[in-house]
């Protein structure tokens, strides 16, 4: 049975929770489309969960506009609803076609990456993804919490680190030259996804890692795609 | 030999090859999550197509968004006709990009630094 709730009427952010089984993609996609800002939750969690789900999402609730947010197991459907509604809801509140595509183009690189490379997801516990793409001013931010087994964070701190110190030419060469020369890893990705991430946002990317327990660390990244 | 025809979906392009004409088009978007599965046969055709080739061949991408692993196979595949030009043949490549989309002029960008095939920039 799906529960709908006005969960926060200052925010307007609306809530569906919903035991994963029995969701229905088309009935997400109608009540999505009718309400501007919105917070899709798969699971049966409590309204506190949610609501410090919600404030850790949002970072400054007064001024942020959520376009989409989502937060429960990430998989294929899930990953294909994130990105349909979150082009749909852009459409509605960005003029500029260019800014929506490089918009979409991040957001493609960072679901696919988690699910190239996050956890499996069956083996840790219902928070295992948060979703957040929201406006401040006139910029964009997407934010994404996912685990990673510990094992991986120095080589994926160390990758960042050093496209992130790149200025914008090094790192379209660094692109170039890994699309030239680069195989495929082990887990089918071309080795591109953060470059190009960190390329479409003029490196405006933040992260931080913690560790979660023995085995997985929390991997939470901010990308800020800036509106001239 | 037959002409290859895919038919696009929401993440997965419209492939259209054809042996006869040497006209080769990917349209729509390519974001699959795996894309050894799509590319894999599309290879193959080429591999068949590059034994007895058209005097001219002409590639025309109209992507819509691709990903990066898409880029990689996009790639492989005018790397394979590189070999072709360097025989003498005719081989172009048209990459077509929306007015103002700057980030679909740039990629084309990028092919054109990294292949040694012509690649047009058209707008549409």
């Amino acid at each position: 049975m799906y529960n709908m709730g006005h969960l926060n009427s200052e925010c307007r952010v609306f809530v569906i929770k919903s035991d994963k089984k029995r969701t229905k993609m088309s009935f997400i996609k109608e009540i999505i489309g009718h309400n501007q800002e919105f917070i899709l939750s798969l699971g049966l969690y409590s309204n506190d969960f949610l609501m410090s789900g919600i404030s850790q999402m949002k970072m400054n609730k007064e001024n942020d506009k959520v376009v989409f947010s989502y937060m429960g197991k990430p998989t294929h459907d899930m990953i294909d609803l994130i990105l349909e509604m979150s082009e749909s809801k852009l459409k509605s509140i960005e003029s500029s076609s260019t800014i929506i595509k490089r918009i979409v183009n991040v957001l493609i690189e960072i679901l696919q990456n988690i699910f190239n490379h996050g956890e499996d997801f069956s083996v840790v516990d219902h928070q295992s993804f948060k979703y957040s793409l929201f406006k401040r001013g006139n910029d964009y931010f997407i934010v994404t919490e996912n685990f990673i087994k510990t094992i991986e964070v120095k080589n994926l701190v160390s990758k960042l680190d050093q496209y992130l110190s790149m200025s914008d030419e090094d790192i379209t060469m660094t692109y170039r030259k890994t699309l030239d020369n680069g195989g495929f890893s082990n887990k089918g990705g071309a080795g591109l996804g953060l470059i190009n991430i960190i390329r479409k946002s003029n490196g405006n990317l933040d992260y931080s890692i913690s560790k979660a327990d023995n085995e997985n660390s929390l991997f939470r990244m901010s990308v800020q795609i800036k509106v001239e | 030999m037959d002409n290859f025809y895919m038919e696009g979906s929401d993440k997965t392009p419209s492939v259209n090859l054809d042996a006869q004409s040497g006209e080769m088009e990917f349209s729509g978007k390519s974001i699959p999550e795996n894309s050894a599965e799509l590319y894999e046969p599309v290879m193959d055709w080429i591999d068949k197509y590059l034994e007895k080739p058209a005097e001219n061949t002409t590639f025309v991408v109209k992507l819509e968004y691709f990903n990066t692993s898409s880029s990689k196979y996009l790639l492989e595949i005018f790397r394979r006709f590189e070999e072709l030009f360097k025989t003498g043949k005719k081989v172009a490549v048209q990459w077509y990009y929306e007015l103002e989309d700057e980030d679909m002029q740039e990629s084309g960008d990028d092919f054109r630094d990294i292949l040694k095939i012509p690649v047009e920039l058209i707008v549409y």
